[in-house]
């Protein structure tokens, strides 16, 4: 009778399902767990920009990036809404440039990885996003023809213009360009743009794409900086595993985040970046009301379009190369009318508010809606959880320690 | 009374052994039957294992229900996943047949573990059938 109580107790505890505490993963969490560590991971090359990792390109694009004289009015450069000391957002609910925006201003630190910007996705690089807010009217409120004249009209800028692109085209130093001109914005700037020749509207694009690439070289080196949770798996993964790295409750909340069978978590923010790359409908999307916004719905159709896209002209990627272009699903799903982007956890403490218009103030705000999300704002991806309060601190705590140093 | 011996207790804990070495694998190949019973689908990830959120290659190798190949078939792909109600992130396709009855498939994102459904339209010279490979798919 001992024996068989020694057999059952024996069996009991190989049965007993791991706890974080124990530190005891199993093969298949410790391969989901490295998934997600920054790791040996690297960056994502960027083909369609041929100036991706090139220093000097990125020394000019960090200048061209803190310059607001490239703005309507002189006050808004690309860094008045991803500052440098809050993870590259702003704070607020949504970006505010000359005008108010519909959207959050999301990070910049990690965005070499991703293959989609925007919260719709409407560009496929980041050389061809860092484009539109010079011509958006809520943010800088310009147009490509102010950038070139701009670039043309500083001995500075021009002559590393040069430098890394070659000389400026003759056709743009023929004569004065309009103020504004631009095949989008309001009826003078369109206007005027259909009245340049074809090869200036060319030489003008070029020159655009170009400071756009120097632009996203810049802001390809704002990687993430490796977080405890990196540091934790990479202990587990030589075997050290020190235990101080990770407190009982951010462990706790690991073991959440990964487990299926209680949260989805995982699904959508997964990979180093803890996004998907997807877009997804959480029941956010604004389907009617003066913020009205449908998303990816557009934003399909959007990217298909642009022409500074991988396949355009002003890509130096071979059209083999696009291989998200080129695979992207165009069908229209239904759920896509209010998806937004997956964005990425890392850093997410430090980058409230959250959601695609900064609804959540907080984590915790956040986290409520995945336990109980909306029943009445049409079709979304979301099934109601069913976490205890002291679970939703767990998660918060996890997400705590996705903070670089 | 039952007794059990140390030989059994060796058998029992064996048995859980591999029980969980299984629960920690994962498939890496799927088959189906088309509606009507007219082909046969196996598809597999091209290099062997699959990663999710990375586009790969799978090959599709399409037979009779004899086993014989099916040469030349027209193929269209679709799918999702039924649980979240979306379909595939990208849009695979046919890029090559190196041998009778295997197709290369170029394009091929699922960007979440889980279910997903594949769907395959097959259209040969004489039938057209559909399929749904069903793919669960983990980290």
């Amino acid at each position: 009778m001992r024996r068989l109580q020694w057999t059952l107790m024996l069996i009991g505890v190989l049965l007993t399902t791991p706890t974080p505490a124990d530190q005891d993963w199993t093969a298949s969490q410790q391969r989901i767990l490295r998934s997600l560590s920054l790791g040996a991971a690297t960056i994502p090359r960027s083909d369609s920009n041929r100036f991706a990792d090139h220093p000097r390109a990125a020394e000019f694009g960090r200048q061209l990036f803190f310059d607001a004289s490239l703005s309507l009015d002189g006050s808004v450069s690309c860094a008045s809404c991803h500052q440098p000391n809050r993870f590259f957002t702003d704070g607020r609910r949504v970006g505010v440039g000359i005008g108010t925006t519909l959207r959050n201003t999301p990070t910049l630190v990690g965005s070499a990885w991703l293959r989609w910007f925007y919260w719709d996705g409407r560009r496929d690089s980041l050389w061809a996003q860092a484009l539109i807010p010079f011509e958006a009217a809520e943010e800088m409120g310009g147009s490509r023809t102010a950038v070139v004249r701009s670039i043309l009209a500083s001995s500075s800028y021009r002559r590393e213009y040069e430098r890394l692109f070659g000389a400026i085209p003759l056709v743009l130093r023929s004569g004065p360009l309009p103020a504004h001109a631009s095949p989008i914005g309001d009826a003078a700037r369109q206007t005027a743009w259909y009245q340049l020749k074809p090869a200036t509207q060319q030489a003008v694009n070029s020159m655009f794409a170009n400071i756009g690439k120097a632009i996203a070289a810049y802001e390809r080196t704002l990687n993430p900086e490796p977080t405890r949770f990196d540091r934790y798996v990479e202990s587990l993964t030589n075997g050290a595993t020190e235990d101080v790295l990770l407190t009982d409750d951010e462990l706790a909340g690991l073991a959440l985040f990964i487990d299926a069978s209680k949260t989805q978590c995982l699904q959508c923010h997964n990979g180093p970046m803890f996004t998907n790359q997807g877009f997804h409908n959480i029941g956010t999307g604004n389907l009617d009301g003066e913020a009205i916004d449908f998303g990816r719905m557009f934003g399909l159709q959007a990217v298909l379009m642009d022409e500074f896209n991988c396949v355009g002209a002003y890509s130096d990627a071979t059209p083999e190369a696009c291989v998200h272009l080129n695979y992207l699903n165009k069908t229209h799903h239904i759920p896509l009318t209010g998806a937004f982007k997956t964005p990425s956890l890392r850093n997410v403490m430090r980058s409230a508010p959250y959601f695609h218009d900064g609804r959540a103030d907080d984590l915790r705000s956040v986290l409520e809606h995945y336990n109980r999300p909306p029943d009445n704002n049409g079709q979304h991806e979301l099934k109601t959880l069913t976490l205890s309060v002291r679970e939703l601190e767990q998660l918060e705590a996890f997400l705590g320690a996705l903070t670089s140093d | 009374m039952t007794i059990i011996r140390p030989s059994g207790v060796i058998i029992v804990l064996s048995l859980m052994f591999a029980v969980c070495a299984v629960a920690d694998s994962r498939p890496v190949e799927w088959q189906a039957t088309s509606q009507n019973g007219l082909f046969k689908l196996h598809v597999a990830p091209l290099e062997g294992d699959y990663s999710i959120g990375e586009y790969q290659q799978w090959l599709l190798r399409l037979t009779t229900p004899d086993g014989e190949p099916v040469s030349d078939a027209q193929i269209v792909l679709g799918g999702g996943m039924k649980g979240h109600g979306h379909g595939l992130p990208s849009q695979p396709r046919v890029i090559a047949q190196p041998e009778p009855g295997r197709y290369v498939i170029d394009g091929v994102l699922f960007n979440m573990a889980g279910d997903w459904t594949l769907m395959v339209l097959i259209q040969t010279d004489a039938h057209a059938e559909r399929a749904q490979v069903e793919l669960a798919l983990s980290f």
